[in-house]
């Protein structure tokens, strides 16, 4: 079975080594390597855009999370798409303002930029390798899952240790060479060619897990709220967010406190993430950019109404325990899924070419989306640290795009080390966290500089630091760093073994405090400041953001 | 370009649209996340079937948005765009006098003349060494 799933991953790899090679021999200068010429249609860009978003945590996890823990799940997904009216509402004058990356959009209109550079640089690069380490430390406990629902397999003759740290040594190495010789060309054809993969594979899912119920979502939703053991409650919210703890009205308070926090940063998120915001700018204008986030909206929005199937699916077809058994997180179910709804389509063979597909498919997600993060964060020491700071603005293109190759090959290495001694590590919080920082960090500036007229360096500096820094220490203090037990069983849950707890800050999510001060140091750092506001730059960067005068 | 009277109406629709939109689809969805938190009984009521209030609000944030987005991106292309293009086409026929503003940083830099647009002198210095246009 592992081979088959090896066999499937290998045609993958094979199609997008090819993209690769092709987009190589036609990538030329700076425009080709960081924008893909900025040639690509708003379809094509809106899917590579749904494929940069859909990772295997949203694929494995929210699945998992539904089949566990119900409805809850699915009100994780609903964040993340409503996020992206945000990004619609502001990706035409982003894609106008910018030229590469999230600094050009913020660099524009200010006097002092080296300053605001470093420090979007920073940010871009913590955003993207705590986004990296996730999904790489996901690729290598995927191997173990797929070995674990066919219990005493070896893959390819290892053991499941050493399978986790080959994969993860494969797999970035895989996306070092996409970044490093496909750039932003390869990249968006390897996504293209993922997310049509991934639709792909969930509508085959769906359909037989519908077909199981008579095709009624009524009958599906009720067989799973029976099997689960909960009854209606798992159709209901509040099995895992915002808990109602009896009797403890500090805890109650607490958790839904950590649940608003949760929400905001899904839906403030999205614009601020660099994989996603480097996409903007890969179409020829606005209206192609608002196509593609159409695009995407819809592509996503399709995908997560069809995990909510694939969730209750799971718990009515496979059942908590067995899923739990398997995945204390829940990450197996649709795994585990596929292999059920194979074998009632077409025997255990049928079980076991669908596990394998959707196996490889989650692979082909992981590799996709680490590689359009290791080229985000490239792009931006590149383009911003050496380019704009190191070089004062005047690189040799060639020059550039050369530095561009190195950070990504560098940066994936630290990406490949980080996550081989993470390994065992609780990482899954990273991606919220991420998502955190980029609403704290990056948002506010974003923000301000397109619509207030006296925001200059100080401001975006201080809230770059500002939001980036708070976010990290309060999540370096809360429960998912150190502090957090298992009530019944004394396991630790955080990132630290049981009984090192220096946990100060409640909430696991930072999103409800670290926004506002990302938003409160950047207006401070503006209003402080002796620097005088530019309104000039304002007004060019105004006319150019709305109507595309002089845009690149 | 910003004094214009287009360019300002452009600039209010914009703003306006961008106001109204995010404020209503965040308040509808913050509005939803607190009855999931608070309104639990509320939630759990039955609608058809095994579909309860809670499916349907979720659903309901799904259908939203794709409509929200539908109506935005065509209030942008009959309100926003023609504007925009009107704009641009007059911006470039006439390209603005060359750029009065000194190089930022680094004085050793020659300024940049040979650019068409020119609004910043770094762009110059990029649009030169670059060649292109756009």
């Amino acid at each position: 079975m592992t081979e088959l799933t090896f066999g499937v991953f290998v045609v993958f790899v094979l199609i997008t080594v090819g993209i690769t090679v092709w987009a190589r021999a036609n990538t030329r200068g700076a425009d080709d390597f960081y924008a893909g010429g900025r040639k690509f249609s708003g379809a094509q860009n809106g899917t590579a855009l749904a494929g940069d978003y859909m990772s295997a945590a949203s694929f494995l996890g929210i699945a998992g999370l539904i089949a566990l823990s119900g409805y809850d799940g699915f009100l994780y997904s609903i964040g993340f798409l409503v996020a992206w009216l945000l990004a619609l509402l502001l990706v035409g004058v982003v894609r106008n303002a910018g030229r590469f990356t999230l600094a050009d959009v913020l660099a524009q209109r200010v006097r002092r930029e080296p300053p605001v550079r470093r420090a979007a640089v920073v940010s871009t690069v913590t955003v993207s390798v705590f986004y990296l380490l996730a999904q790489m430390v996901g690729a290598g406990a995927l191997v173990s899952m797929l070995l674990g629902v066919n219990p005493g397999e070896r893959f390819l003759g290892m053991s499941a240790g050493a399978a986790e740290t080959v994969t993860i040594v494969v797999v970035g190495m895989l996306m070092i060479c996409y970044v490093m010789f496909g750039g932003m060309k390869g990249t968006t054809w390897v996504q293209i060619v993922k997310a049509v993969l991934l639709m792909a594979g969930t509508v085959v899912l769906t359909v037989l897990v519908l077909s199981r119920f008579g095709y009624s979502p009524s009958a599906m939703l009720g067989a799973a709220a029976d099997a689960s053991g909960r009854g209606d409650a798992f159709l209901q919210p509040g099995l895992r967010y915002g808990r109602d703890v009896e009797g403890d009205a500090y805890r109650t308070i607490i958790g839904k406190l950590d649940f608003f926090s949760l929400a905001l940063a899904l839906v403030l998120g999205t614009v601020g993430l660099p994989h996603i915001v480097t996409r903007f700018f890969t179409v020829p204008d606005a209206r192609a950019a608002r196509t593609s986030v159409s695009w995407a909206i819809g592509l996503v929005g399709a995908f997560y109404l069809m995990t909510l199937a694939l969730g209750f699916g799971a718990a009515a077809l496979v059942g908590r325990e067995r899923i739990a058994a398997q995945d204390p997180s829940g990450n197996t179910a649709a795994l585990q899924l596929a292999h059920a709804v194979g074998v009632h389509a077409a025997g255990e063979v049928g079980g076991d070419v669908l596990l394998a597909f959707t196996g490889a498919v989650a692979f082909a997600t992981i590799l996709a989306v680490v590689s359009g993060l290791v080229l985000a964060s490239s792009t931006s020491l590149a383009h911003d640290y050496f380019g704009q700071v190191l070089m004062f603005g005047r690189p040799r293109e060639s020059q550039e795009v050369a530095v561009a190759r190195v950070a990504a090959f560098l940066i994936g290495t630290i990406a490949v080390v980080l996550a081989v001694v993470a390994r065992d590590l609780n990482v899954a919080f990273l991606v919220a966290l991420a998502f955190a920082i980029a609403a704290s960090a990056n948002l506010p500036p974003i923000v301000l500089s397109l619509f207030w007229r006296r925001f200059n360096s100080a401001g975006a500096v201080a809230g770059i630091y500002g939001g980036l820094g708070s976010s990290l220490l309060l999540v370096i203090f809360s429960p998912v760093v150190s502090g957090k037990t298992d009530p019944v069983t004394g396991r630790s849950l955080s990132l630290f073994p049981a009984g090192v707890d220096f946990h100060l800050f409640p909430l696991e999510n930072p999103g409800i405090v670290s926004v506002p001060i990302g938003f409160a140091c950047a207006v401070a750092g503006t209003l402080l400041a002796r620097e005088k506001a530019d309104p000039l730059r304002y007004d060019d960067l105004s006319v150019r953001a709305l109507t595309g005068t002089g845009a690149h | 370009m910003a004094g214009d009277e287009r360019f300002r109406r452009l600039n209010r629709r914009f703003r306006r649209t961008v106001a109204v939109t995010a404020g209503g689809f965040l308040g509808w969805y913050f509005l939803y996340v607190a009855l999931s938190a608070f309104a639990r009984g509320f939630m759990a009521r039955p609608v058809a079937g095994h579909v309860n209030v809670a499916m349907l609000l979720g659903v309901l944030q799904f259908a939203s948005t794709f409509v929200l987005a539908a109506a935005f991106v065509a209030y942008a292309r009959r309100r926003l765009d023609p504007l925009a293009a009107e704009l641009r086409a007059e911006a470039e026929e006439r390209p603005a006098p060359g750029p009065p503003a000194p190089p930022a940083r680094a004085p050793s830099v020659a300024p940049a003349t040979a650019a068409p647009f020119a609004p910043r002198a770094s762009d110059g210095r990029w649009d030169v060494r670059m060649g292109e246009a756009r």
